[in-house]
């Protein structure tokens, strides 16, 4: 893109604007509820930032760090070495809360220039201090970790805030929906760990959020009733697919599932594995599935009597355009994460095809289920819409 | 069994779909192959952030015109993702700098020098997490993007006389079931992708604990940034699409 094509892009954009066509988008409404995004989100953050008060815990917000060097260590990955420098940083930090507040502390930490498993820490930063030793302007202590809430809070906050500036009345059930989702999904982590199988609680309350979110999201009527029936069946058929491979294929190895705790016992991993499938594919099932019923609803209301041959080529093609860039975003939402992974790996010498099998095995096979998902929803949301209508079709020719 | 999965994916993608769905096998490939190579350039010792934004561009341009063909709808689709691109880049960068959560957290106790990964790579984690925030936000941005034009598209098709104000009103209704869509299916990507985490969570440690843990703030931080970046594309698309597929001509 030149910066002259761009050019003629913005001025076609303001000769608009000056049209007054898109008048509303100077509406006063709409600056002032931008105005009260940005306000939010300012408060929001300034509190947690601030939040000290609420920690038992010691916290102190650096104020200088001097870094100096220390050594270089060597990596080797059987082709290339590489130089990892090493540094140690002396911080001055003030203390925020509990006996020491106010009182200046002194801390050391080191880390190696690439972050892997340590942490360089910059000014402005807030940590959690243990073991505070020493009196009067001579205090030590150690660093136990980085407070973090505050950019969890603001994050969260443009989050909802933008899906309400952008989605109005939807962006307000958007986020009932996703509170309601992770709440659900809490009570079954927590029922999980009290000992009930995993998957027997996923399989309901995946049957129950799909009712709810597409009455939520379409209101109560034949195509929610459609689209709820096409996403089961396709849900389903893809997690039994799933299952069967892992049941009937080699043994899956779960020491590579990241966060998985240890130990753990291969048929309850499974389980685990299996409800990750079937929540991962579901919202993409969903989407599919919506589109496909609204089509076949749109080409029946027209009224004009198709033929069921017509009926798969039109959904064929509405299904066409789906799949493409849904099997993207699956590709990208799932592989992204384990970028890392493969530098760390490949520099460590591990063979690229090791971390294909071995590594990133589960983000690869929930992209593989989930893409599977997406391809299975467009002929199965048609059989059941075109089942439904012909039928709906054949009952008024005989009245 | 990854191989079998994909044999599955692929004799179902020539079953039920036309050429244009089998065209989405070659253009999935195609950014495999691109984000390979954007890995392998990234062990090589080339700018993580600059590959990434590099190869992002470059897997827009694979997905929406080779998949989609060179037409109004794809190149509106695309200036709107490359917006949403670099309206975004100054906050992931605030964001991957301040909350610290580069790098491998304890929570991943697989990974760690005893196991044989050490951290002598020379390669900033820090970089690496900017760079994934963007391909998380791809994805989502670019499929968003195209339903949106499209469906602007379709109004517009049917309805030649339609004034801008009204096309733009009809384009906000269907962005808005666009944007609510998009958001759930990501949400159900990351529930399945950080199930075993938050079971961890739940098990060993407290609220406080996890609401400041680096892996909570990177995982959290990422999926956050795609949500704004599906936010932010409906407005951009929406206006734009509205705007040039009234003026182009319709044939």
């Amino acid at each position: 893109m030149t910066s002259t094509h761009f050019g003629v892009i913005i001025t076609t954009f303001e000769r608009r604007m000056h049209l007054k066509e898109l008048g509303f988008l100077k509406d006063k409404k709409l600056i002032m509820k931008i105005l009260v995004f940005v306000i939010c989100v300012c408060a929001i953050g300034m509190f947690t930032a601030n939040d000290y008060f609420l920690y038992s815990k010691t916290i102190a917000k650096v104020t200088s760090v001097t870094n100096t060097y220390s050594k270089t260590r060597d990596g080797y990955d059987g082709t290339y070495t590489y130089n990892e420098k090493y540094y140690t940083q002396t911080i001055t930090a003030v203390i925020k809360n509990g006996t020491y507040k106010g009182k200046t502390v002194n801390l050391t930490n080191s880390y190696g220039k690439s972050e892997v498993y340590d942490t360089k820490y910059t000014k402005g930063d807030s940590v959690f201090i243990e073991q505070v030793k020493g009196s009067g302007s001579s205090l030590t202590a150690n660093i136990a970790g980085t407070k973090r809430d505050y950019f969890i809070a603001v994050i969260l906050a443009m989050l909802f805030g933008l899906f309400l500036l952008v989605g109005g009345r939807k962006g307000a059930l958007t986020i009932l929906s996703l509170v309601l989702n992770m709440a659900a999904f809490y009570v079954v982590l927590r029922l999980y760990i009290g000992g009930v199988n995993i998957l027997a609680m996923t399989i309901p309350m995946t049957i129950f959020f799909t009712a709810m979110l597409l009455f939520f999201m379409h209101g109560w009527n034949e195509k929610t009733m459609l689209s709820f029936a096409a996403t089961i069946i396709t849900v389903a058929i893809t997690t039994v697919i799933a299952a069967v491979m892992i049941r009937f294929g080699s043994r899956v190895d779960y020491d590579f599932l990241d966060y998985l705790n240890q130990p753990y016992e291969q048929m309850d991993a499974n389980y685990i594995f299996i409800s990750e499938i079937l929540v991962g594919c579901l919202g993409a099932v969903m989407d599919v599935v919506v589109t496909m019923v609204m089509t076949v609803n749109q080409i029946a209301e027209t009224g004009i009597d198709l033929t069921r041959k017509d009926f798969i080529k039109s959904c064929r093609a509405v299904g066409d355009d789906l799949v493409g860039t849904m099997i993207n975003l699956m590709f990208f939402t799932n592989i992204a994460a384990s970028l890392p992974k493969f530098i760390l790996f490949m520099r460590n010498g591990v063979a690229f095809k090791t971390i294909l099998r071995y590594d990133v095995f589960f983000e690869l096979a929930r992209f593989l289920t989930g893409s599977i998902g997406v391809v299975l929803a467009i002929p199965v949301s048609a059989v059941v819409a075109i089942w439904f209508y012909r039928r709906r079709a054949e009952k008024c020719l005989s009245h | 069994m990854l191989i079998a999965l994909t044999a599955v994916l692929f004799i179902l993608i020539f079953i039920i779909c036309g050429d244009k769905g089998t065209k989405s096998i070659v253009s999935t490939a195609m950014n495999a192959v691109l984000l390979l190579l954007a890995i392998f350039l990234i062990y090589r010792n080339f700018n993580p952030i600059l590959v990434t934004i590099g190869m992002c561009v470059l897997i827009t341009v694979v997905t929406l015109f080779y998949q989609n063909e060179v037409n109004i709808k794809s190149k509106v689709a695309f200036f709107s993702v490359l917006a949403v691109i670099v309206i975004m880049i100054p906050l992931v960068y605030l964001m991957a700098h301040g909350a610290n959560g580069e790098g491998f957290s304890p929570e991943n106790y697989e990974i760690t020098d005893s196991n044989g990964y050490t951290r002598n790579i020379d390669v900033s984690m820090l970089s690496l997490q900017i760079s994934i925030m963007f391909i998380a936000l791809i994805g989502t941005v670019i499929d968003t993007a195209v339903a949106i034009t499209s469906s602007i598209y379709e109004i517009r098709s049917n309805n030649l006389e339609l004034p801008l104000p009204d096309l733009m009103k009809s384009s906000f209704t269907v962005s808005k079931a666009v944007m609510a869509t998009s958001i759930h299916t990501i949400f159900y990507i990351y529930i399945a992708e950080y199930m075993t985490l938050l079971i961890q969570y739940m098990t060993d440690y407290s609220l406080s604990y996890v609401i400041n843990s680096q892996s909570f703030a990177k995982e959290l931080i990422s999926v956050s940034i795609s949500g704004i970046g599906c936010c932010l594309v409906v407005p951009i698309a929406t206006i734009a699409g509205a705007v040039f597929i009234k003026k182009h001509k319709m044939t």
